[in-house]
């Protein structure tokens, strides 16, 4: 190493020392710039996260509307089929106490209810044998409780019903 | 003895810079979102956060939004800061990290070529004035080069974290480095001669 090659190296050190050794101040006003940027940050998070709860309610509003409208009947389920089956032990148990016919299977030509009541167990005892899906049974299952209701209301009443 | 918290193991000389300890109780209260807590962070290490950010940009006000961006930054992720370095380190690294995204956001530098690096450097002729001053000097370095030797020389970085930090080789900063401090030395030389 020659001694021009060692003197600049140390020129270059002493460079490299009075870089390191300065001690630059940021402007006086740079925490203040600081402090405003990150309140419009904080405020643009808050007006994001506002519009997107907003966006998420009128989604959700607009979701309830939409199933309420494809669904009109909020009314839970009915099991047609217990409530016929109940309904009917109802009317058999009126029957034996009053001594009258049972209103089942037997045809009861006289009375239209109960002919379309043994018309329709017709129906399901064809509609289970075909193994019809159970969207086809329900309104069977449905129109018997309906008419075991209408029956069991003549029967309390002492009257003979033609139509419901 | 009680040594103070912000004087060397010997209890005399001043931490200064990124070295400095914060006390817990401050820490605590800016992870809680007390922003005079980070005003109390910001006064004592927007100055070193500063130079250092000076030092790798060589332009004050890329230097003053790095600042400014390293101290966002901070006030989003202090929560995750658990001490298992020393504050001063971390915010140290994070300035470091910041500067070099920016270095490599700036389409000008991404092409990490030396020669053409070098060579786009080289046709920037300094004033006399520039030749004097030791920071001007840095300055008419490349601009990753500027990084390296600043990293490298004056921060105590490793030829390996260079490298990731640039994603780079490790002889590309190694490469990078020498011919940088090459350079300075010819600009040192000149500056001599002239004077």
């Amino acid at each position: 190493m020659t001694g021009t090659d060692a003197k600049s190296i140390e020129a270059v050190n002493a460079v490299l020392q009075r870089i390191g050794d300065a001690q630059p101040q940021p402007p006086a006003d740079l925490w203040t710039r600081i402090e405003a940027a990150h309140d419009v940050r904080s405020r643009r998070r808050r007006l994001r996260r506002l519009a997107v709860g907003s966006m998420f309610c009128v989604a959700l509003a607009g979701a309830v509307a939409l199933r309420s409208l494809h669904a009109p009947s909020a009314a839970p389920e009915i099991d047609w089929q217990a409530r016929a089956q109940a309904l009917e032990l109802q009317l058999l148990a009126m029957q034996h106490e009053s001594h009258t016919p049972a209103a089942t299977s037997v045809a009861f030509d006289a009375d239209p209810a109960t002919s379309e009541l043994a018309e329709i167990d017709r129906r399901l005892q064809t509609a289970y044998e075909h193994k019809n899906p159970v969207g086809q049974l329900v309104p069977l299952w449905k129109r018997r409780s309906e008419l075991l209701d209408a029956l069991i209301a003549a029967r309390r009443e002492g009257l003979t019903l033609t139509r419901i | 003895m009680n040594r103070n918290a912000n004087t060397d193991m010997s209890g005399l000389a001043p931490l200064t810079g990124f070295a400095q300890i914060i006390e817990a109780s401050v820490l605590a209260r800016a992870q809680r979102g007390d922003m005079r807590a980070f005003a109390t962070l910001y006064a004592r290490f927007g100055q070193p956060c500063y130079g250092l950010a000076l030092r790798l940009t060589g332009n004050t006000a890329q230097a003053e939004d790095l600042v400014q961006e390293v101290f966002l930054k901070l006030i989003e992720t202090i929560r995750s800061y658990r001490g298992d370095a020393p504050f001063g380190a971390w915010l140290k690294r994070m300035t470091a990290n910041a500067a070099i995204d920016q270095l490599r956001r700036n389409k000008r530098f991404v092409d990490a070529d030396p020669e053409a690096m070098f060579a786009a450097a080289d046709a920037i002729e300094a004033n006399p004035a520039q030749k004097l001053d030791a920071a001007a000097l840095l300055q008419r370095l490349p601009t990753r080069a500027r990084a390296i030797v600043v990293l490298h020389e004056l921060e105590g970085y490793t030829h390996t974290e260079i490298a990731r930090l640039f994603g780079q080789s490790e002889s590309y900063s190694k490469s990078i480095l020498a011919r940088g401090l090459q350079r300075l030395h010819a600009s040192v030389a000149e500056s001599q001669a002239e004077t």
